[in-house]
């Protein structure tokens, strides 16, 4: 139990209480997402350009765009998380945009019913999961913007690692 | 110039990106690891795991807090790390680009996967009104 607690800790409610992150947060994502409009990694994937594996976050950008554009399927498709996401994007605003007043307020509900229904935690734990999973392809890979390094070597081993990375 | 020429300039180039990317890499990682120790510190499991999850939160957070908790050098090879990252993310996307072209094995595969799509589209029923 004590290995458990620090995980039921009430983490949205802290994250409405960063004003200040959240107000960055809000103005880093539109820049990246006008960047992704435009055809320009602005945030790239380190880990999925190195192992050509996606990391937990990967495909969300994409499944960002398809909600914003009615395509749910496609959504759930590219992370199934993504309408969650929506959700702690939409509390994030609140946090940056409320009167300090209302966003204390807000957040004191949120912790209240965190502690109560311990739903978040139960979120990250699922999403540690799912991760997981995706990695190990039991869960649709969204396709990397280019060859990672690892496929790479590989080609210029003569391993056939394109052929690999394209099937 | 001949095609056997701009191969060899693009792995040229790879083979450059790829060092570099190496170097970049460890240096985002070490950087990640270091705030994401102070978040989990700090800001308890869950919003550590946020910031595992979404590494912008981990990174804006860190700047925020890095006077306060002395990250300041390690946000400043953070950002250099992710500006090189981007440049290099535009000069190894071009040098691709010339090795998938010189390569016949992609572009056969590149073929069949055209003619896939193509051969799916027209499977596929016209919208109905």
């Amino acid at each position: 139990m004590r290995l458990i607690r620090p995980f039921l800790r009430p983490w949205l409610a802290m994250l409405i209480r960063q004003r200040a992150v959240c107000r960055a947060l809000l103005l880093m994502l539109a820049v990246i997402g006008a960047g992704y409009l435009l055809g320009l990694p602005l945030w790239p994937c380190v880990f999925a350009d190195v192992t050509g594996l996606p990391c937990p976050g990967c495909g969300m950008t994409r499944a960002a765009s398809a909600l914003l554009r009615g395509e749910w399927a496609e959504a759930w498709r590219f992370h199934p998380f993504a309408f969650a996401f929506a959700v702690i994007g939409l509390f994030a605003a609140a946090g940056a945009m409320l009167p300090r007043a209302s966003a204390g307020a807000l957040a004191a509900k949120v912790e209240a019913w965190e502690v109560k229904s311990r739903l978040t935690a139960i979120f990250l734990a699922v999403l540690l999961i799912f991760s997981l999973m995706r990695v190990l392809g039991f869960w649709y890979q969204p396709p990397l913007s280019r060859p990672s390094l690892f496929f790479l070597i590989q080609e210029m081993q003569g391993g056939g690692g394109l052929r690999h990375q394209t099937e | 110039m001949e095609p056997t020429s701009t191969a060899a300039a693009a792995t040229g180039v790879g083979l450059a990106s790829l060092a570099a990317f190496g170097v970049i890499f460890i240096i985002n990682l070490v950087c990640w690891i270091k705030v994401l120790i102070a978040l989990f510190k700090k800001e308890g499991a869950g919003l550590g795991i946020l910031g595992i999850l979404c590494s912008i939160y981990a990174y804006i957070w860190g700047w925020m807090k890095s006077t306060e908790l002395g990250l300041k050098k390690t946000m400043v090879w953070w950002t250099i790390a992710i500006l090189a990252s981007i440049v290099l993310s535009f000069v190894s996307s071009a040098a691709m680009v010339g090795v998938m072209a010189s390569n016949p094995e992609f572009q056969k595969a590149m073929q069949e996967a055209q003619e896939k799509a193509q051969q799916l589209q027209q499977e596929q029923p016209a919208p109905q009104q």
